[in-house]
C-alpha cells in the first residue's frame, strides 16, 4: 500500500501504543501531543460544548490506555483507532443528551466552543508542518466533493446518522444517499491516500 | 460470499462511517470475518475517517487538558489480561464493556444530578444495546450449530488430538459448499504473518483461500469459507504466509487434511 507522506519525528505511533500496553505513561503523553488537538477538534464539532468535548477526549484516551494491549495494527493506524473511539464517545454523549433534553430544560448552557486555535498542543515543528499539509489536503479533497456528497458524509460523521436516517432527513431516496456516500468516500480515498497517518494498514 | 465490487465499496465506506443500519452492519461483519478484501476496504475507509477529523476546524483545548487526560487514563484500574474473544473479534463486546466502564467512571466524577441522569440513560441504552447484541450473537450461534449438524456436513481433521500440536477441524457443508475452520492449540502467527488455508485439487496447483489468525489461547474459527466448485479436491492444507495472504504457498504446509471418499 502507499507509503504515507513523510513521518512524524520520534517514536512511531504504534510503538507508543505498545509502550502504553506496558503501562508507560510518558508514551500516552506523547500520543496526546500528537493527536490530542485533532481529536479535540472532532469532538467539539460533534458535541458543540467545550467541557463536553474535553470529557470525550479524556474518555477516548482512557479507553486507548485500557485497550492498548489489544490494539491490532493490521486493522489500521493508531490515528484511525483513536478517531473511531473519539467519534463513538462523542456521538454517545450527544445521543444521551438529546434524550435528556426532552425532559429537562437547557437553561444552564455552557459557553459555546471558541473559534480558531490560539495555541496548539503539538511539540515539534516537523509535526506541525506535516499536519498542516494534511489539513490542506483534507480541505481540498472535501471541497472537491459535490455538496450533496459532502452533506451525506458529514451527516454520518458528525451527526451519527445512518443512511436511512439521512435519507429521511433530506427527503431523498435511500439508494440516492447510498450512492452519494459511496462516490464521495471513494473520491476522498483517492485524493487522500498519500496522506494517510503513519501505520495505515 | 460474492459481493459485487461496487456494493463492497459502498458497504465498507458506510460501515467505516458507522452509517449502516444495525442489521446491515451485523450481516457485513459476517462477511468481514471471512473476507480479507472486505477488511482491507474497511481499514482504508477508516484511514479516510481519521483524516476527515482534520476537516473539523480547529479549536483550542484548555492547556490543562493533557494533565487531566493523563490523570483520568492512568488512574483507572486496568486488567492487563486479554479477554477471550468470540469469533472473529469484530463483535462489539470490547467497546460495550468499555462504554459500561466509561459510564461507571462518569458516575464517580460528581458532575451533579444532570450528569447522573445522563449516566442512567446511557446505562440503560448500553444495556439495551447489550441485549440486542447478545440476541444477535445467539442467533448467529444457532445458525452455526445448525450448519454443523446438517447431515451434509463432512468433518475433516488435521493434526493429532491429545498432543500439544495444533489440531484443526474442517466442517465442509457439501450442500452449501462452504467450510468452517475450527483450530485449537494453534499459536498466533508471528507479527505481519497469518495462516492461510489452501484447497489442493487432484490435478493442478493449490487454490488460495482465507487467511486468519488465532487468539492468544490458540483458538480460531472462520466461518462460511467458499469451497471451489467444479474441481475435484484431494486435500486442504495450512501454511504460514504474509498477513495479506499469498497467491501460491510460500512455505511448506504444516497441516494437511485429505478428503477421502465418505470422510
Amino acid at each position: 500500500m502507499t507509503e504515507p507522506k513523510g513521518s512524524t519525528p520520534g517514536p512511531r505511533d504504534v510503538d507508543l501504543v505498545l509502550r502504553m500496553a506496558q503501562g508507560d505513561e510518558a508514551a500516552l503523553g506523547l500520543l496526546y501531543d500528537r493527536l490530542g488537538s485533532v481529536l479535540y477538534a472532532v469532538a467539539c464539532r460533534i458535541v458543540g460544548q467545550k467541557a463536553d468535548a474535553e470529557e470525550v477526549v479524556m474518555e477516548a484516551f482512557s479507553q486507548a490506555w485500557r485497550d492498548a494491549p489489544r490494539f491490532d495494527q493490521a486493522r489500521g493506524s493508531v490515528a484511525a483507532w483513536l478517531t473511531m473511539m473519539t467519534r463513538s464517545r462523542a456521538l454517545d454523549l450527544v445521543r444521551s443528551q438529546s434524550r435528556r433534553e426532552r425532559i429537562t430544560d437547557t437553561a444552564a448552557r455552557e459557553e459555546p466552543v471558541a473559534g480558531p486555535a490560539m495555541s496548539a498542543g503539538f511539540p515539534s515543528p516537523g509535526a506541525i508542518v506535516l499536519d498542516e499539509e494534511r489539513r490542506r489536503a483534507v480541505a481540498a479533497a472535501l471541497a472537491a466533493l459535490s455538496v450533496p456528497q459532502r452533506e451525506a458524509i458529514e451527516l454520518a460523521y458528525y451527526d451519527g446518522l445512518s443512511q436511512s436516517e439521512i435519507a429521511e432527513r433530506l427527503k431523498e431516496p435511500l439508494g440516492t444517499i447510498k450512492t452519494r456516500m459511496r462516490l464521495g468516500m471513494q473520491k476522498l480515498r483517492e485524493a487522500l491516500r498519500p496522506y494517510y497517518f503513519e501505520g495505515a494498514a | 460470499m460474492n459481493t459485487p465490487p461496487e456494493d463492497l465499496q459502498g458497504l465498507a465506506a458506510a460501515y467505516a462511517l458507522g452509517a449502516l443500519e444495525p442489521a446491515e452492519a451485523r450481516a457485513f461483519e459476517a462477511l468481514l470475518a471471512s473476507s480479507p478484501e472486505a477488511r482491507r476496504e474497511v481499514a482504508e475507509y477508516r484511514e479516510v475517517g481519521a483524516l476527515l477529523a482534520l476537516g473539523s476546524g480547529s479549536a483550542a483545548a484548555s492547556p490543562d487538558l493533557k494533565a487531566r487526560v493523563l490523570e483520568r487514563a492512568t488512574s483507572q484500574k486496568v486488567a492487563r489480561i486479554t479477554p477471550r474473544r468470540m469469533g472473529s473479534g469484530w463483535a462489539p463486546w470490547v467497546a460495550l464493556a468499555a462504554s459500561l466502564v466509561a459510564v461507571a467512571s462518569l458516575a464517580l466524577s460528581g458532575r451533579g444530578l444532570r450528569q447522573r441522569l445522563t449516566d442512567r440513560e446511557a446505562t440503560i441504552a448500553a444495556i439495551r444495546d447489550s441485549l440486542s447484541a447478545q440476541e444477535a450473537k445467539l442467533a448467529q450461534r444457532e445458525e452455526e450449530l445448525n450448519s454443523l449438524l446438517d447431515p451434509n456436513v463432512r468433518l475433516i481433521r488435521m493434526g493429532t488430538p491429545g498432543t500439544p500440536e495444533p489440531v484443526v477441524q474442517l466442517f465442509w457443508n457439501r450442500r452449501s459448499n462452504q467450510m468452517l475452520v475450527h483450530a485449537f492449540q494453534l499459536k498466533p502467527a508471528a507479527s505481519k504473518r497469518a495462516y492461510q488455508l489452501w484447497f489442493i485439487p487432484k490435478n493442478g496447483k493449490p487454490i488460495p483461500s482465507v487467511t486468519f489468525n488465532s487468539e492468544p489461547g490458540g483458538h480460531a474459527m472462520v466461518e462460511r469459507i467458499p469451497v471451489p466448485a467444479d474441481v475435484e479436491l484431494a486435500a486442504a492444507a495450512l501454511t504460514d504466509e504474509p498477513e495479506g495472504g499469498s497467491p501460491q504457498p510460500t512455505t511448506t504446509p504444516f497441516l494437511v487434511g485429505k478428503f477421502e471418499a465418505g470422510t
